[in-house]
């Protein structure tokens, strides 16, 4: 029997489960809405009790919920970076194999998404406090500022509308739902988004002095010399108390010509925080053709909703996983052998559609198929969860599918 | 107007069969049939086929106390061929995407003749549902009877989509161990 004819044969279930499914669960709703209210105020008082009972001897929590593992793809091509030799890609990440951690914090995405990709768990409230913030840090005054969305105006919801009816469909409930606040004033446009990242549009383009050279394909050197020129001018924009530079990239583009991009962090006093910070709190500056600062961008997602600190694996044992197919990845390629695994670092991913923000091992794969006749390889993504397998309800395996 | 009463209508070959079941059934059979189908128009054809069917296969049944089940069965059953015949319901990657599932429930999927009929997989999968408490239990019936997307059994149940989707990952899996184990074969 196929998966068809089983969904078929599920008719053939208990009539008075399937009426207990469509009438009880409404019901079930409602009290469990009045349960919350009530519970709150005494899941409080008994929070701090119960959390000493919740450690096995180990120290391991032994209540953390399963997660699981959305391999939310949508983008063409597949995740490679191109280089002659994997020592030239860089990045000030701070995880290192030495570094003692046995759990690490993992949350969940205050955002969900429904099939037509409209979101709910919208902080419009935070969006706003964030937006005045960076305002303020940019020397804007609060009280002279008007805040706009990004919601269509009546006419362009009414073309929005024609077309859906014309394709003999409706449009989705919270489609015309803001996803992004918006100031404008002389010089800046400041957007916050629902992920709580701070888009800035310096318009015009704000120009470096003469000596910094910051455009695309500027050397190693030239982009570091930039970053510590606008650690120092934007220091207020930027906002971290001791502030680290990332100075990441070194890939090349089709045309032999390598990039590095710009972005700070927040330094802290345990290692666990620094990688935090550095996968989630960060800011980042863009050049335009010109070699002018067009824009920049501040990332302060939600991390309000954490579900634990997870007991997470070695970098053997992730490596065991790698040989085993248990990994998640958009390279079309089974991932080739131990012996082309060039590279590798602990880090979070932190794409919109993660359920969970989670720790992965990233593995740099020399993808053999790949190598140009310049000498340029490409190194190929593969991501295997760090965290301890039995808290994977998904633990991914390869199975030859591409995006 | 009472079940049996409607059942006898239908026996009696009277037309107002028709007439009294909408009258007391429609809504919820529209309602099943636009959930699976999530198009007015199709799940207000599938009602009305649901009434035709049921007046040619009443007799020879007599569901005279099951009447709601009987035609419920019928609607969805309609509904789903809706969705497969009917690309342009966007509808038939999600029964894809729903079979595929069901799949993963199934002890040794492959070509070889289906070796278990109705009653004996009516008993197999009854008896693993009864297993279940009952908020797993409607988590899957409403995603595998029901059809509802995981963003719609979310809302519904008020609980967040991974919790969803865990719990039907784990149910799949304990169905094909309860399969395995009680020996049935499909």
């Amino acid at each position: 029997m196929r998966g068809n004819a089983f969904l078929d044969k599920m008719s053939l279930v208990n009539p008075a489960f399937v009426e207990t499914a469509e009438a009880v669960s409404k019901k079930r709703k409602n009290i469990r809405f009045k349960w919350y209210a009530a519970a709150a105020c005494f899941a409080l008082l008994i929070y701090a009790g119960t959390r000493l009972f919740t450690k096995d001897s180990k120290g391991n929590s032994t209540d953390l919920p399963l997660l699981y593992i959305s391999e939310n793809t949508s983008a063409m091509g597949y995740e490679g970076y191109m280089a002659y030799d994997a020592s030239e890609l860089v990045s000030a990440n701070p995880w290192r194999e030495d570094m003692e951690l046995a759990t690490m914090p993992v949350y969940q995405n205050t955002l969900d998404y429904d099939d037509n990709f409209i979101a709910s768990g919208v902080d419009f409230e935070k969006m706003q406090k964030f937006l005045l913030e960076v305002a303020g840090r940019l020397g804007l005054d609060a009280n002279e500022l008007t805040i706009t969305d990004d919601v269509p105006d009546e006419e362009s919801r009414k073309k929005i509308i024609e077309k859906f009816n014309e394709a003999g469909d409706t449009v989705p409930e919270g489609y015309f739902n803001p996803t992004r606040l918006i100031i404008e004033a002389e010089g800046l446009k400041i957007e916050v988004d629902r992920t709580m990242t701070a888009k800035v549009t310096f318009k015009p383009a704000v120009k470096l002095p003469d000596k910094y050279n910051f455009i695309y394909f500027a050397s190693y050197e030239d982009i570091a010399a930039v970053a510590e020129y606008l650690k120092t001018e934007y220091k207020n924009f930027i906002g971290y108390e001791n502030t680290l530079v990332n100075i990441h990239g070194g890939d090349y583009n089709i045309y032999a010509q390598q990039m590095y991009s710009i972005e700070f962090f927040g330094a802290s006093g345990n290692d666990t925080e620094l990688i935090i910070n550095y996968n989630f709190n960060r800011t980042a500056f863009y050049c335009d053709g010109e070699g002018n600062l067009a824009m920049a961008r501040i990332y302060q997602p939600d991390l309000s909703k954490k579900v634990g600190d997870y007991p997470i694996i070695s970098l053997a044992q992730a490596e065991e996983l790698l040989s085993k197919g248990k990994y998640i990845t958009t390279v079309p390629y089974e991932m080739p052998g131990s012996e082309y695994v060039k590279k590798v670092e602990l880090i979070y991913r932190t794409g919109e559609l993660e359920e969970y923000y989670m720790p992965y091992y990233r593995f740099y794969v020399e993808l053999p198929q790949e190598e140009r006749e310049n000498g340029l390889k490409t190194y190929g993504a593969y991501y295997v969860p760090a965290v301890e397998s039995t808290y994977i309800s998904n633990m991914p395996t390869w199975d030859g599918s591409f995006n | 107007m009472d079940d049996n009463k409607i059942v006898e209508l239908y026996l009696l070959r009277d037309e107002a069969a028709i007439k009294h079941t909408s009258e007391k059934f429609g809504k919820r059979l529209r309602s099943l049939a636009y959930g699976i189908t999530n198009d007015p128009q199709t799940a207000e054809e599938c009602e009305n086929d649901t009434y035709m069917e049921a007046w040619n296969t009443i007799p020879p049944h007599e569901p005279t106390n099951y009447l709601y089940a009987f035609l419920v069965r019928i609607t969805r059953h309609i509904s789903l061929n809706c969705c497969r015949e009917r690309s342009r319901l966007k509808r038939s990657a999600f029964i894809c995407e729903l079979s595929a599932e069901m799949e993963e429930c199934i002890p040794a999927p492959d070509d070889v003749e289906c070796r278990i009929d109705d009653m004996a997989f009516g008993e197999a999968i009854n008896g693993f549902l009864g297993m279940l408490d009952e908020e797993k239990r409607n988590i899957f019936i409403r995603r595998y009877w029901f059809l509802d997307s995981i963003a719609d059994i979310s809302r519904r149940f008020a609980i967040s989509q991974s919790k969803v989707k865990t719990t039907l990952f784990r149910c799949r899996n304990q169905l094909r161990e309860y399969l395995e184990k009680e020996g049935y074969y499909i």
